[in-house]
């Protein structure tokens, strides 16, 4: 813990403001948008490495090293599961062939936009129940939300609904921790995100059962 | 000795056991079966914050366990809320070794029996909603496995709970916030909107009920049974806790309207899509839709007697569950698909029975456990909200004619009548013994319902007393 929380200091200046804001902001429609699970797997790194730094501006860097440590073990979990099912969905896949933008990935698009604009009036009309302590985490936090919910609602694939809970569970614990940063609490949403990493695991490890079945007869 | 840490640890060590034992199906049904029954002793006998003399020792149960600066504390009122758990827990054991379960499903029934307590239990009641997540993933490990591998399911029921625990912990920041500002109104108005929200979506109210009839067709029968009847009776336990616990919840009219509501409208969705369906999960699915919606509008009229109606409507909604789970256990055993069901049925006539008696039963069907309570609200209604009684009445019609379009379809009636079926049957006693006997207790406890009724109205006697 103690060097997770060394990590967190040396990483702080970088970006724990508006670096990791567009980061987050960047990453999560990335995750909603794109199957490829290479991608996938790399922007899951890089969004809880930023959201691990957002943690820093509502929780003490200690404890904002315990989130990067849950972080870490939530992506070595799906790293695993990824790569004992393999990188590629195949039939599923929906990759960019030269300049044409399949349907599937062109609906994403506009319903990352609309989940970002729902995510950004929520801010400018200041209807959330939540102090807000700095503009842009609040923002990156219901950015967070917004486009786990979206994925939640567009996907049908374990791993990725699994991520869309993921996500939306980190931008809530960013509103959240604000307002109750006990550790126990912290603790707690910690080890939901592992439960919540490992339950989608076995459900897509058991989906690729199932598809494997349809294949195979 | 603290007592609720000693009924949240035993089952908890049993599962890590069991999980050892998985490949032998009646040494855990005889171990989980055991553990409910000591855990069912220690509940009813077990002398709270008194000095007792036991084998010659002396012991002292403690009612509290204070671990981490929380508590787990048992209340008189929990006795018989745990005590209809561990019973159900039993009967869904017990039921589970004659059919088809997936292959976790004893150490995670186990397992989530400390989870229950421990959402009982907890103090503040914040800390329960995380518990909440917790057992909704413990459930996914048992709706789905290898066998039974279609996750839509699993994946609908993890990502409604996901959403709805939120609300409540938002819920209980404002409660905390508002214990700081008492003369802050605007703070109790967004904690009954979260706390609402957060525990109807929990509830499985539409239009986020869409995983029960998903869960139904997809997942083994009595595991599907098991979640919605007790795992979602638990929720309901949580409600009822936050309405005992928090007055201003309770004079709030308008969160009972919401609940009138809510329930109104899982049973128009129930009848509007039970009279669709072409098979028996997806008709279990929507009358048990249909049965919590009564149950919300039951608890909705803030009456005494509606409570206690309320606490009826599950009693006998776990009967009739486990009496078609084992019917549709037996006849889809370790087979999730229905291309050959008539043929499934035509095999084993008293579990087809079974079945048809158990979502008959569900759906309210006279005659059988689960009338009485739906006659009594429906009385009720007809007195105070005649429009909800008649919309209660049509989607009752709607599952009953369901029930004979899909029976009409799949069963061969004539050879049921004829006796054919029951001479060319391959059933095995034991089933059919079993199929016989829960049959006839449905229908005993439809036609003297005055057997059951006290005992499950002690469950929310509690509350009954204090809505006046």
């Amino acid at each position: 813990m103690n060097s997770a929380s060394q990590i967190i200091e040396v990483l702080l200046p970088l970006g724990s403001g508006y670096v990791a804001v567009v980061a987050v902001s960047i990453m999560a429609p990335i995750l909603v948008v794109v199957d490829d699970r290479r991608l996938v797997i790399v922007a899951l790194a890089v969004l809880y490495l930023f959201v691990s730094l957002l943690f820093t501006n509502v929780l003490a860097p200690q404890i904002a090293g315990i989130k990067l440590i849950v972080y870490m073990v939530v992506w070595i979990i799906i790293f695993i599961c990824v790569q004992q099912k393999g990188w590629r969905y195949g039939e599923y896949s929906n990759e960019i062939g030269g300049l044409i933008v399949s349907a599937k990935i062109r609906f994403r698009v506009f319903a990352v936009i609309v989940a970002g604009l729902v995510g950004w009036q929520l801010i400018e009309t200041g209807k959330l129940p939540f102090p807000i302590v700095a503009e842009s985490v609040t923002f990156g936090a219901t950015q967070l939300v917004c486009q786990g919910l979206m994925l939640l609602a567009i996907t049908r694939q374990p791993l990725k609904v699994g991520i869309g809970i993921l996500i939306m569970f980190s931008g809530f614990g960013l509103l959240y921790s604000a307002v109750e940063p006990a550790l126990m609490v912290v603790g707690m949403l910690g080890l939901i995100d592992i439960a919540v990493a490992l339950v989608i695991c076995y459900l897509e490890l058991v989906w690729e059962t199932n598809t494997n079945k349809e294949v195979s007869t | 000795m603290s007592l609720p840490m000693l009924l949240m640890t035993i089952p908890a060590f049993v599962g890590v056991l069991l999980y050892n034992l998985r490949r032998w199906i009646w040494i855990q049904v005889t171990l989980v079966c055991g553990t409910m029954l000591l855990l069912f002793m220690l509940v009813q006998q077990a002398p709270v914050d008194q000095l007792v003399v036991l084998a010659g020792r002396d012991m002292y149960f403690r009612s509290s366990w204070e671990i981490l600066g929380r508590a787990f504390v048992l209340v008189p009122s929990d006795r018989s809320l745990l005590t209809f758990i561990f019973i159900s827990v039993f009967l869904f054991a017990v039921s589970g070794a004659v059919v088809s379960v997936t292959t976790l499903f004893y150490p995670v029934v186990l397992s989530l029996v400390s989870i229950i307590m421990a959402i009982m239990f907890v103090h503040p009641f914040i800390y329960a909603a995380l518990f909440i997540q917790i057992a909704a993933v413990a459930c996914v490990f048992m709706i789905a496995d290898n066998v039974y591998s279609r996750v839509t399911g699993a994946l609908r029921y993890l990502s409604f709970a996901s959403i709805g625990v939120p609300f409540i912990l938002m819920a209980g920041w404002q409660l905390e916030m508002y214990q700081v500002r008492p003369d802050d109104n605007l703070l109790l108005l967004q904690a009954s909107w979260m706390l609402g929200v957060g525990v109807l979506i929990l509830l499985a109210v539409v239009p986020f009920h869409s995983w029960i009839p998903i869960v139904a067709r997809s997942s083994p029968p009595i595991v599907a049974a098991f979640v919605i009847a007790v795992i979602q009776a638990v929720m309901f336990f949580f409600l009822i806790d936050m309405l005992v616990q928090f007055d201003w919840l309770r004079n709030n009219m308008q969160f009972f309207l919401a609940l009138r509501i809510s329930g109104m409208l899982m049973i128009v969705t129930g009848g509007v899509f039970v009279f669709a369906q072409r098979n028996f999960g997806g008709l279990m699915g929507y009358s048990a839709l249909i049965d919590w919606g009564c149950t919300l509008v039951a608890l909705g009229l803030r009456l005494p007697n509606s409570v206690e109606i309320a606490a009826m409507i599950i009693c006998t909604r776990v009967i009739a569950l486990i009496v078609w789970g084992i019917g549709a256990g037996t006849i889809f055993n370790n087979n999730n698909s229905t291309w050959d069901v008539r043929l499934h049925i035509r095999r084993n006539p008293f579990a087809t029975v079974s079945m048809i008696v158990g979502g008959l039963s569900l759906a309210a069907m006279p005659l059988t456990a689960g009338f009485p309570s739906r006659w009594a609200l429906l009385q009720m209604l007809a007195g105070i909200y005649p429009n909800y009684a008649i919309v209660l009445l049509v989607a009752g019609l709607c599952a009953w004619m369901g029930y004979i379009r899909v029976i009409a379809e799949t069963v061969d009636l004539t050879g049921i009548i004829d006796g054919d079926m029951y001479r060319t049957t391959s059933e095995s006693r034991g089933t059919i013994g079993l199929s016989v006997f829960v049959v006839l207790s449905l229908i005993i406890f439809g036609l003297v319902p005055q057997w059951l009724y006290p005992k499950a109205a002690s469950m929310f006697e509690h509350i009954a007393m204090i809505l006046v």
